[in-house]
């Protein structure tokens, strides 16, 4: 289970201070597929690097099967970054000149996943995402969708416990949104904790549960 | 990650902005080609003036010493020989073979509250210390021309990879690791560039030897660059390029 306990995030801007995040508490079980929903600016994405473990908090607690992920030192946040958590983003973050093989098997290298074992669960990925027949194509010939399943693919790879996707279908068209979508909730009935965040209500209707922010803070919670 | 792993991820860095790391290193050649060259040049500077005063000196170079009257040890230590004092003025004199380190002597003997001069040849020793210093000036220029190029490459790699970072960080590549493929990549780069300007110095020092043999009808030579030089050479430039990474690569990840 993944509980943000009163979570806040404080940014100072000279002597002034800016609560993006303020009080947010909820509980992410197994096998959930929520969303974030907020207009632009309300806090999701700082919310979301929070629970990744990318963004320190300023108050408050994250906590991943009881373990309180900021208490853990650099190198213990990273290996929980590996190996827990997932990422999906709007910009799909790929390399250009890396082939689809390669961009999947970078999580692996990073986590010191032996060679030997690298390719099967790098096909396996992609062959989830429907890509494994373009694995040594460059990923800058891609097509939006293509790269937002090969982000997919490299976000689950490593066989993490949760998947944070920013703002997936962002760039793309309705076709490769539904797709994006169905490979998500897929994930979510594996036994993976998914967290959406999205504007789009659309695409938070299709999650088992909605939290709304506004101006980083909770408004409406519908996983309690 | 594994240091193969880390390896390989280096090696993809040599695909991107290929025109500014071959312009970077072929650079860092010449200037290093450069400042071997001129340093050798410096350094052995004293035993080519020294062989070419030599004809007019009978052989040797006779030195006025002051203040060696008690100490004439120090003088026999420096190299100098058939030395003599006057009783009465507490003057003396000496003689050199070489003028290799001539004016570390005088410097010594300086600090020491001694001195050690000819009147006839001091002009001409000033010029070659002018000239020695600045070899050595223009080298320490070029060497900071140097590393001002390898910051401004730092500075240039990480803002056009700051995305490729950014990703690692995602993915759960810690700060060290990221550090080390990066630093791997400046390492390597440079090396070639260094270790292909020792035999460049080298062979230039020939051709200045063979000049100086055939135009100026001097016998000794430039001395070629030792093991050792070039090792402490290595050494010096590893650590000057350690420490500018480190801080360049703290500071970009502070913004």
């Amino acid at each position: 289970m993944l509980k943000i306990e009163d979570v806040g995030k404080c940014f100072t801007d000279g002597e002034k201070e800016k609560w993006v995040v303020n009080h947010v508490n909820f509980n992410v079980s197994k096998g959930q597929f929520i969303s974030i929903v907020g207009r632009s600016g309300s806090g999701k994405s700082t919310l979301l690097k929070m629970i990744g473990g990318l963004l320190k908090p300023s108050a408050g607690r994250i906590e991943y099967e009881g373990m309180d992920i900021y208490s853990l030192g650099d190198k213990e946040l990273a290996d929980y970054r590996c190996n827990k958590i997932g990422f999906v983003f709007q910009d799909f973050f790929l390399e250009d000149n890396y082939s689809v093989y390669q961009n999947v098997e970078v999580v692996l290298m990073i986590a010191g996943v032996p060679l030997a074992d690298r390719r099967k669960m790098v096909e396996d990925a992609l062959a989830c995402v429907d890509m494994l027949d373009k694995k040594d194509d460059m990923a800058g010939i891609l097509s939006g969708g293509e790269k937002q399943r090969v982000s997919i693919a490299r976000a689950i790879v490593n066989n993490p416990c949760v998947i944070c996707a920013d703002e997936p279908c962002g760039n793309l068209d309705y076709e490769n949104g539904e797709i994006v979508m169905n490979l998500l909730r897929k994930q979510a009935q594996m036994g993976k904790m998914v967290i959406l965040i999205t504007h789009n209500n659309d695409d938070a209707n299709r999650t088992d549960g909605k939290i709304r922010l506004q101006d980083g803070e909770i408004v409406k919670n519908e996983l309690e | 990650m594994n240091w193969n792993d880390r390896f390989n991820l280096m090696k993809n860095e040599f695909r991107y902005e290929k025109k500014e790391w071959i312009v970077v290193s072929v650079l860092h050649f010449f200037i290093y080609s450069v400042i071997l060259s001129l340093a050798i040049i410096s350094f052995g500077m004293d035993d080519i003036f020294g062989e070419y005063l030599l004809p007019v000196s009978d052989g040797k170079y006779v030195f006025e010493v002051r203040g060696y009257e008690d100490d004439k040890a120090s003088l026999e230590r420096m190299g100098f020989t058939d030395i003599e004092f006057d009783k009465y003025h507490g003057d003396g004199s000496a003689s050199i073979k070489t003028l290799d380190g001539i004016w570390i002597k005088k410097l010594i003997a300086v600090c020491e509250g001694k001195d050690i001069w000819n009147a006839e040849f001091d002009d001409y020793l000033g010029v070659m210390l002018f000239c020695q210093m600045s070899l050595i000036v223009l080298c320490f220029v070029l060497f900071i021309f140097a590393n001002n190029i390898f910051i401004n490459s730092i500075i240039f790699k990480l803002m056009r990879r700051k995305n490729y970072i950014n990703m690692l960080s995602f993915l759960g590549c810690s700060k060290n690791v990221q550090q080390s493929i990066f630093f791997m990549f400046f390492k390597i780069r440079n090396t070639v560039a260094y270790t292909l300007a020792v035999p460049v110095a080298y062979i230039s020092v020939k051709f200045i030897n063979r000049y100086i043999h055939k135009s100026m009808k001097v016998n000794v030579s430039f001395n070629s660059l030792h093991v050792t030089h070039v090792v402490a050479f290595f050494i010096f430039i590893s650590a000057v390029e350690m420490i500018v990474f480190k801080k360049h690569w703290r500071q970009t990840n502070e913004e």
